[in-house]
């Protein structure tokens, strides 16, 4: 399988480094291509609303930079990991930076239904699972509902099946790599 | 909550002032104004450009006692920038007191008809506000924000009416130091026009937009499908 690994830490010292590093690990012992963005190295302009990749290029950002590459490799992507602090409940403006520039390219602008509510239509056949793994520093029921319908919602308008789970930064190493374990077998990854 | 004295817009979309989100909150501001709070409005996308702009911005919140964000609704949740927004004011925040002396709203605006989508979008902003300690005013949820493309809603008439209500409901209440009410939640929600209209019109627009670009059929490429990919490959070799 080809994985794609969005990681969306502010910091060095982010416990979500360490949750990529057991990832990455695990899929490439397991024989999986692994392609690893650490996104606070990458220079990716925000979204800029302007509907160029629907208007003027479709299915491709107008924007020339590492953003412009995200379309391409998720969607050649079997599995895409989103990972992140969970900040206010969401993701951090780093991964969001990321997550603002692939939707709309692989997605077509013209409306469909799914389940009676609105959505944009699909361009391809075929979509990546997505994954997402949010640290928190300790539970906090609000953020952690939020971010798992978060994440649920991205896996509705992205046509896809979308799983997440939640580490603290406060778990010992062996609790970590026991939930990317666990979060892994989840995503059907043997 | 207490009346408030001084309101910061800050508009969260890339757009700026061409935004719907601007009409959304200029609006508010207005009915605002009106009932003797004074206000300020900065666009994020213009205040992450410098370290200045940014001092500027947390400025305007420190000086603030109600705080309005109005911003679009981008892959469920808010923009990035809108998003480092928070980070920065919750950064600049820490170790303060009396925060709670200070309120926020959200105003979210989707292009999809259902305003539900919106619903993580405030809730996200309510934590903020929780965990900031800032006190949680309420949030306005929007669908169809593509009819509105950034026109001001005054000059929308009828089709706005049920937004311009709410807002005004909004307003009332906010000057009073009060909460936004459920009444205006609701009206806030309502698109104001048929559904199959908005997206059998959306899909219609696009399509005419493209047109100047590109041909219809074009909108429709898959640059990334591996399979198209090769195909095109072979044929450029066989025209080699």
């Amino acid at each position: 399988m080809k994985a794609l690994v969005l990681n969306g830490s502010n910091t060095e010292k982010s416990t979500v480094n360490i949750v990529s590093d057991y990832l990455v690990d695990f899929l490439r012992i397991k024989g999986h291509e692994v392609d690893v963005m650490s996104l606070r190295n990458e220079k990716i302009a925000s979204c800029l609303g302007c509907f160029g990749c629907w208007l003027k290029t479709p299915g491709e950002c107008v924007i020339k930079d590492a953003g412009r590459e995200l379309p391409r490799k998720v969607i050649r992507s079997d599995l895409v990991f989103l990972l992140t602090p969970v900040t206010f409940g969401m993701y951090s403006s780093e991964l969001k930076k990321a997550m603002d520039r692939f939707p709309c390219p692989i997605l077509l602008p013209f409306f469909t239904k799914i389940n009676g509510e609105i959505h944009h239509a699909k361009r391809y056949d075929k979509y990546p699972k997505l994954v997402a793994v949010g640290v928190l520093p300790n539970p906090d029921e609000e953020s952690e509902s939020t971010f798992g319908t978060l994440v649920d919602r991205n896996g509705i308008n992205l046509h896809t099946t979308a799983i997440s789970s939640i580490v603290y930064s406060t778990d010992k190493p062996d609790v970590i790599k026991e939930k990317v374990i666990s979060t892994l077998s989840r995503a059907g990854v043997q | 909550m207490q009346r408030p004295i001084h309101a910061a817009l800050l508009v969260g979309s890339p757009k700026g002032p061409d935004s719907t989100s601007n009409s959304l909150g200029t609006y508010l501001i207005e009915k605002l104004e009106q009932k003797g709070v004074t206000s300020e409005t900065i666009y994020i996308c213009q205040s992450l450009s410098s370290d200045e702009k940014r001092n500027a911005m947390l400025q305007l919140v420190d000086e603030s006692d109600l705080i309005i964000l109005a911003f679009p609704l981008y892959v469920d949740s808010l923009h990035s920038q809108m998003v480092k927004t928070l980070e920065l004011i919750a950064e600049h925040e820490k170790g303060k007191t009396e925060l709670d002396k200070k309120s926020l709203v959200a105003i979210s605006n989707s292009g999809f008809p259902e305003a539900r989508h919106n619903n993580t979008a405030l809730a996200v902003c309510r934590i903020f506000a929780k965990q900031v300690g800032f006190k949680w005013a309420g949030g306005l949820a929007i669908g169809g924000g593509g009819a509105i493309a950034g026109q001001p809603l005054a000059e929308l008439g009828g089709m706005v009416r049920n937004k311009t209500r709410a807002l005004e409901i909004a307003a009332d209440a906010l000057a009073l130091g009060e909460p936004i009410p459920d009444k205006a939640v609701t009206l806030m929600s309502k698109l104001g026009f048929p559904k199959w209209l908005y997206t059998w019109s959306g899909n219609r627009g696009w399509k005419s937009q493209a047109k100047e670009f590109v041909k219809t059929k074009s909108m429709y490429n898959q640059p990334y499908d591996i399979a198209r990919t090769a195909k095109l490959e072979k044929e450029e070799l066989r025209n080699v």
